[in-house]
């Protein structure tokens, strides 16, 4: 049974602060079902999220929210060979990934 | 983890920065919350993950130390899980953190015995410490 995780925001109050996200393009490292996508991507300019769990990514995109959908994205890509050019994000977050 | 972390760096532009967020071996209190206020049925024991919670950190250590990235702030803060019902919270367990922990039948048998005798809404809780922690990215010389 899922649980309810963090009523009390601790989560996103601190990803927000030392995320300072406001207008970058964000890479989440191990997105999952976008659990944590949904939480922080409101705050940056766009965010791609991946995993190698191809049924997770498929839960990730099926509860997309529509007002997320302009700058937000999902792809199947192991960490330990990204699919992008050198320096295409400004920041990663590696959360519970590590 | 090391090409995780070497990705990342790769990954990120000149000045960029990582978040790296994740729980830490801390023995998580499980609580049993109603009424009658808050009862402690135990811990859950998540010693099973500290080589993997040390690995990470050596990881990171590794990458800091090597010129990669250059520790800014890292915090430590409380995050909770709650369930209305005992077997919710142990399938979850077992289902999602049976590669780093394990929940005691002790701490299950006394959580079940409290709901049993708690009055009002019931909520299971477990609550992890959660470390995290922001890199600037250095860029090699």
């Amino acid at each position: 049974m899922e649980p309810i995780r963090d009523p009390e925001e601790h989560e996103i109050e601190h990803l927000a602060r030392l995320g300072e996200f406001e207008g970058l393009r964000v890479l989440e490292i191990g997105a999952g079902n976008g659990r944590l996508t949904w939480r922080f991507a409101s705050l940056t300019g766009s965010t791609l999220g991946v995993d190698l769990d191809q049924d997770r990514l498929r839960d990730a995109a099926a509860s997309q929210p529509e007002d997320l959908k302009h700058k937000t994205g999902f792809a199947l890509a192991a960490a330990e060979a990204l699919p992008f050019p050198p320096g295409s994000f400004d920041a990663v977050v590696l959360a519970w990934s590590l | 983890m090391v090409h995780a972390l070497q990705e990342a760096w790769r990954a990120l532009k000149s000045g960029g920065h990582l978040i790296d967020m994740r729980p830490i071996t801390s023995h998580p209190p499980v609580d049993v919350l109603s009424d009658g206020g808050r009862k402690r049925a135990g811990r859950v024991d998540d010693t099973v993950g500290k080589p993997d919670d040390d690995a990470a950190d050596e990881a990171i250590a590794n990458a800091v130390k090597f010129g990669q990235f250059e520790e800014h702030e890292t915090h430590l803060f409380e995050l909770s899980d709650y369930w209305n019902e005992v077997q919710g919270m142990v399938d979850y367990i077992e289902d999602r953190w049976s590669d780093s922990a394990k929940l005691p039948p002790g701490t299950i048998e006394n959580a079940n015995n409290f709901v049993d005798h708690a009055s009002g809404e019931v909520k299971i809780r477990v609550t992890q410490q959660i470390m995290i922690s922001r890199y600037a990215k250095r860029d090699r010389a």
